[in-house]
C-alpha cells in the first residue's frame, strides 16, 4: 500500500498510532473484564465507543478541534444512554448563516455534519480538519481490522 | 527633497536591470528613505493609487520587518532573494515596469515558522492582475484552499484522477462515510470475538511494553493539552502497573510471554521482551528529559539502533509501512500484524 502522509505532524511508525492502539485494547479489556453482557448491541456500542474514544486521545490529535467535539459527543452519548426513550432530541443548535458561506461548495454542509465540530468551523479549516479526522479514522479501521484478523486465526 | 533623493537614486538606476535580484536592490534602497517619502518616490511615475492604503501597505509589510530586524534594511532584507521580494505588498506588478515579471510565491508557512520575523501572508501579484489587499487577502485564501483540498485528495484514494471539486467533495464524503461505517461493522464483529479472548493478561502486558513507548508519547505531548497527560495518568493506573516497579512487570512479562503462547495470538505478540525492558529504559529517560516534541520518529528509530537485535518497534501497527529499522529478529518477531 502506498500511503503518503503529506501532513508533517503524522509519522506512520510514531508512537501516534501506538499510543491509539493502547488505548484503544485497554478499554477493550475494561469492556471484557466488566460483565459479560450478553447484549450483542450494548457491547457493540461499548466498542464503538471505545474506538472513537481512543481516536480521540492520541497524541496527533489532542490539539484538534475536532477530537474535542468528538470527546464532547461521546460524553453525550454516554450520558444520553440510561434515559434515551424520554428524552426528546430537541435540535437546539440552530444552523445559523455563519457556517455557510457564498463561496463554498453545495457538499460543505454534508462535511461539516460528517466530521465532529464541523459546524463551527470555517471552510478552510474544515478541509484541515478533515483530512486529520480522515487519518485517524483510517488508521483506527486499520488497528481494528488487525485485532480482528489476529483473534480470529 | 530632491536632493536627497538624487543621490539615493542614482545607485538605483545603475544597477537597474531586468533580473529579479537586482531589482531588489532598489527597493532597498528605498528602504533608506522614510516610509511617506519612499512611497511618494515610488508612486510618483504613475498612479493616482490610494496613497493611504499603499502606505499603510508599505509601512506595515516592508517597514515593520526593517523595524523588528533594528538593523540595516538591505542585510536583512536581501539574504533570501524570492522572500524579500514578495514583502513588498505593493502595487509591483504595474509600478515595475521594464522590471522582469515576479514570481508568483506564496510563503505564508515560512513566514511564520522560518523568518520568524513578518507575520502577513506575503502574496506576490502576478503580472496583469489586481493587487489591491482585499484580492490579495482573496487569493491567498484561496491557495490555502486549494492546497488543503490536495492534501485531501493525496489522502483519500482515487481521488487524485478526478478534476475538479465538486466531484473530490463528494468522493471525500463518501470516504467519510464509508470509513464511518467500517468502524461500526468491525465493532460488531468484535463484539461477537469478544467473549473468547481472555484480556487481562493482554492488558497489562501490553501496559508494561507499551509503558516506555507511552512515556515516550508522554514525553512528547507535553507540548499538548494538560488534558491528554491527565488522562493519562489514570488509564495507567488503572491498569495496576506501577511506574517504578520495573522488576514486577518484567516478572508479569515472563508470566504474560507463556501465557501468551497458550493463546491464539501467539503467532502475532512474540516479543523480546527482556532485552527491551532493560535497554529501553535508560534511552527513554533520558530521551524524555532531553527532546520535548521533537521528532518522535527519530527517537523510536534511533530508539531500536540502540537496542540492537530483538528490538521492538511497540505496537507498530500500521501495516503500511513494514519498519526500516531491525526487523532481524525471526527469532521472536515482534507484532507481525
Amino acid at each position: 500500500m502506498n500511503r503518503k502522509n503529506p501532513l508533517p505532524n503524522s509519522n506512520p511508525n510514531s508512537p501516534n498510532s501506538s499510543m491509539q492502539a493502547l488505548h484503544f485494547l485497554q478499554a477493550l479489556a475494561r469492556i471484557a473484564r466488566a460483565a459479560p453482557k450478553p447484549a450483542h448491541s450494548a457491547r457493540t456500542r461499548q466498542i464503538r465507543h471505545a474506538a472513537y474514544a481512543s481516536m480521540a486521545h492520541s497524541s496527533r490529535s489532542s490539539r484538534r478541534t475536532w477530537s474535542r467535539a468528538l470527546l464532547h459527543r461521546l460524553r453525550q452519548w454516554q450520558q444520553q444512554r440510561p434515559g434515551r426513550l424520554l428524552t426528546v432530541r430537541r435540535r437546539v443548535r440552530i444552523v445559523t448563516p455563519i457556517t455557510s458561506r457564498p463561496e463554498e461548495p453545495a457538499r460543505a454542509e454534508t462535511l461539516r455534519q460528517l466530521v465532529p465540530g464541523g459546524r463551527g468551523m470555517e471552510y478552510c479549516n474544515l478541509l484541515e480538519e478533515t483530512a486529520d479526522y480522515v487519518q485517524c479514522l483510517r488508521a483506527q479501521v486499520q488497528l481494528m481490522q488487525t485485532l480482528l484478523d489476529a483473534f480470529s486465526s | 527633497m530632491e536632493d536627497e533623493i538624487q543621490p539615493l537614486l542614482n545607485p538605483t538606476t545603475a544597477s537597474a536591470s531586468p533580473s529579479v535580484a537586482t531589482s531588489g536592490a532598489s527597493f532597498t534602497a528605498l528602504l533608506g528613505l522614510p516610509p511617506n517619502r519612499a512611497v511618494e518616490l515610488l508612486h510618483e511615475p504613475t498612479f493616482p493609487s490610494d496613497p493611504a492604503l499603499v502606505d499603510r501597505a508599505a509601512r506595515f509589510s516592508v517597514f515593520a520587518a526593517a523595524a523588528a530586524a533594528s538593523s540595516a534594511p538591505s542585510p536583512e532584507v536581501s539574504p533570501p532573494p524570492p522572500p524579500p521580494e514578495t514583502a513588498k505588498k505593493r502595487k509591483d506588478g504595474a509600478s515595475t515596469n521594464g522590471k522582469a515579471k515576479v514570481k508568483k510565491g506564496k510563503h505564508a508557512e515560512e513566514d511564520t515558522d522560518g523568518e520568524n520575523k513578518l507575520p502577513y501572508v506575503h502574496v506576490r501579484a502576478r503580472r496583469g492582475q489586481a493587487t489591491d489587499s482585499h484580492s490579495l487577502a482573496e487569493r491567498a485564501r484561496r491557495e490555502k484552499i486549494n492546497a488543503r483540498m490536495k492534501l485531501l485528495q493525496e489522502l483519500v484514494p482515487g481521488c487524485s484522477k478526478i478534476s475538479g471539486t465538486a466531484l473530490v467533495l463528494d468522493e471525500i464524503i463518501n470516504h467519510v462515510q464509508y470509513l464511518q461505517r467500517q468502524v461500526e461493522y468491525l465493532s460488531m464483529r468484535l463484539a461477537a470475538v469478544n467473549p473468547r479472548i481472555d484480556f487481562s493478561g493482554l492488558d497489562t502486558f501490553l501496559s508494561a511494553t507499551t509503558m516506555e513507548c507511552g512515556r515516550l508519547t508522554i514525553g512528547n505531548a507535553k507540548v499538548g493539552t494538560e488534558l491528554d497527560q491527565q488522562q493519562q495518568q489514570p488509564v495507567w493506573s488503572e491498569v495496576g502497573v506501577s511506574d517504578s516497579d520495573q522488576m514486577n512487570s518484567t516478572t508479569n512479562s515472563k508470566r504474560l510471554q507463556i501465557q501468551l503462547q497458550q493463546n491464539q495470538l501467539q503467532q502475532f505478540w512474540h516479543v523480546d521482551f527482556l532485552n527491551t525492558q532493560n535497554h529501553l529504559q535508560p534511552s527513554v529517560w533520558e530521551r524524555d528529559t532531553v527532546m520535548g516534541s521533537t521528532a518522535p520518529h527519530v527517537q523510536r528509530e534511533e530508539q531500536h539502533s540502540f537496542v540492537g537485535p530483538g528490538a521492538v518497534p511497540l505496537l507498530s501497527f500500521d501495516r503500511v509501512n513494514p519498519v526500516a529499522p531491525p526487523i532481524q529478529s525471526n527469532q521472536q518477531l515482534k507484532m507481525e500484524l
